[in-house]
């Protein structure tokens, strides 16, 4: 009797457990399949805004790397607010219009989290992940690649998901500014 | 000395200890080596708390940066003084400057993959002798999926402390993750950020990691430990797997007292494991490894330990969103494992179907492991091993476009 209740006990959990992680591994595969849009809700799930700071006239230098110091090559800079630290690499991308753009990405994979390492030489061309082999390379288009927006650090190679996290960066007099980041 | 053997038998007779010495073990599990493996596990547990004792008053938690001076062992020539962060000197100075830390932190390192390859040949050994079919070997066997479970943590958990570069690597996998489970909706990832607060190596991340490590884990570790010894004490071991009926009968009426034929087997076995661990240290030291401060570029083919090859091999042949889900499917399986075998007996003959599933699953983990370190797999992209992710979760390229050059 007490033998069948125990037994019962842990059919209910353990059923619940594979119930739950089975749902958990069907959902996005299902999903996929059927309709994307109605499994997206309001914000980016996977990704957290954090506002390095509201405006760039009071930006403290710490986010901040100088122009001239990019054109020798990107440049990595540890971002600290409060608790959260995020690895960013600050560089310059020559477009093919023949301009120079400033831009930052935080350096996490977006597969399993790997620091990743800048590519090209002067300027920044994309990223490698030592970890795993995704390959990620900057769109140095204007008017962007394949539907992929401008300056966007895309999958290029390797298993990651999605595109590389961006910074939006600002331009002050010769610094360039860490304004928002995405972890 | 008269007096002194007075005590200890008083000391026998207060605590019960004489019924806990004199219980009957049944004489086939103390020959069947089969039967033996939990305690290798247990042994080096209580091994891993003593030295991990003196470790954990030798190092310190932190990423604050310090100068660490060259050492030829590593490869550093002349004067060169690197960056290393404050753990990294700290298990540096265990390691290289502390009398005796050397074979310290080699006992550790040992006693832990020997705790692991233990567990594992226990799990396998138990689900080949079909330990979860008698009475309350159900439970016990969730509490060893549990306990297995926990071990492996605990092993991830060590193997970051020194923050070196393989550490930093397994932290940074370590946060990011579960963030796979934000896609289903399941926000494991924000839980994360928000106990943590940063899905970057912090201080406050690497203090947490060394809490958990010393005391959090080992604390549930130990409860669980005391649990399942009690219910093998009272439940006793699983029944022979023998299919005559009158053979197995015998087997288990065939009874010996724990001590002193049981007592003396443990510790033979723990002299053993300690010559072993010692030998291992010997031959074979595992050098504290590279240093590694946030920013440094990070050296192509950094491999993981032997304990979680297997599954790198499978994340870099397969889409992330399967290969996050393969341990926890292993491990649900072995969970439900009880609930589906249950009919016939113990004997190989009259569950071999179970026998074969068994080694599939050590096959799984075994095939990965040596094709791991065999060669690197360069992931294909194949519809059938990519899902993309729906186009709502990424993020757009956010910052405007301005140019600054010519």
């Amino acid at each position: 009797m007490v033998d069948e209740n125990r037994r019962n006990v842990l059919k209910i959990f353990i059923g619940s457990s594979v119930a739950l992680s089975l749902g958990a591994l069907t959902t996005p595969l299902v999903g996929s399949v059927i309709n994307t849009k109605a499994l997206a809700l309001k914000g980016e799930y996977s990704s957290v805004e954090v506002v390095l700071c509201e405006d760039v006239d009071n930006c403290p230098e710490e986010y901040s790397v100088p122009i001239s110091e990019l054109r020798q090559g990107p440049k990595f800079v540890l971002l600290k607010k409060s608790n959260t630290a995020i690895p960013a690499v600050f560089g310059l991308v020559r477009a093919t219009d023949g301009k120079e753009y400033p831009v930052a990405y935080n350096t996490v994979c977006t597969h399993f989290g790997c620091p990743v390492n800048p590519t090209g030489g002067k300027y920044l061309m994309g990223f490698a992940c030592p970890c795993h082999g995704s390959f990620f390379t900057i769109c140095n288009n204007p008017e962007g690649c394949d539907g992929r927006p401008f300056l966007e650090a895309y999958v290029s190679g390797g298993p990651a998901p999605r595109p590389l996290r961006p910074i939006k960066v600002a331009v002050k007099g010769d610094r360039i500014y860490a304004v928002k980041a995405y972890i | 000395m008269r007096a002194l053997v007075r005590l200890w038998e008083l000391i026998l007779e207060r605590f019960h200890l004489k019924e806990f010495l004199e219980h009957p073990v049944p004489r086939y599990s103390n020959l069947n080596p089969l039967y033996w493996l939990g305690d290798v596990a247990a042994m080096s547990f209580f091994i891993l708390a003593i030295t991990g004792f003196a470790l954990a008053l030798l190092y310190t938690p932190g990423l604050s940066l310090t100068k660490t001076p060259p050492d030829p062992l590593l490869g550093h020539l002349g004067n060169e003084v690197y960056d290393a962060t404050q753990s990294y000197s700290s298990v540096y100075k265990i390691t290289y400057l502390t009398p005796l830390g050397f074979i310290l932190r080699q006992i550790h390192l040992w006693s832990a993959y020997m705790m692991i390859f233990a567990t594992l040949t226990h799990f396998f050994a138990k689900f080949i002798l079909g330990s979860y079919k008698r009475r309350g070997g159900g439970a016990l066997w969730l509490l060893g999926v549990f306990l297995g479970f926990l071990t492996i943590n605990q092993a991830v958990l060590g193997y970051i402390l020194p923050l070196h570069l393989d550490g930093i690597l397994a932290i940074q996998i370590g946060l990011n993750l579960f963030r796979y489970f934000d896609y289903f909706g399941i926000p494991v990832g924000q839980l994360v950020l928000s106990v943590l607060g940063s899905l970057f190596v912090t201080d406050q991340v690497i203090k947490m990691i060394y809490v958990l490590h010393i005391l959090v884990v080992p604390a549930i570790i130990l409860v669980l430990l005391g649990l399942k010894i009690n219910g093998i004490l009272y439940g006793g071991v699983s029944p022979p797997p023998i299919k005559d009926e009158e053979l197995r009968r015998r087997a288990m009426e065939e009874k010996e007292p724990f001590y002193p034929h049981r007592f003396a087997l443990t510790v033979g076995q723990l002299l053993l494991q300690l010559s072993v661990i010692l030998l291992l240290a010997a031959m074979t030291p595992l050098p504290l490894l590279e240093p590694w401060v946030p920013g440094q570029q990070v050296p192509a083919g950094v491999r993981p330990p032997w304990p979680v090859m297997w599954y790198y091999t499978y994340v870099k042949m397969i889409d992330p969103f399967i290969s996050v889900g393969l341990p926890i499917f292993l491990v649900l399986f072995a969970l439900v494992v009880p609930l589906l075998d249950r009919r016939g007996g113990v004997s190989i003959e009259e569950r071999w179907i179970w026998v074969a599933i068994a080694i599939v699953y050590i096959a799984i983990i075994g095939y990965g492991t040596v094709l791991g370190f065999l060669v690197d797999i360069p992931k294909e992209i194949t519809p059938l091993t990519r899902i993309s992710v729906p186009p709502d979760y990424a993020v757009p390229y956010i910052g405007t476009p301005q140019a600054v050059g010519p």
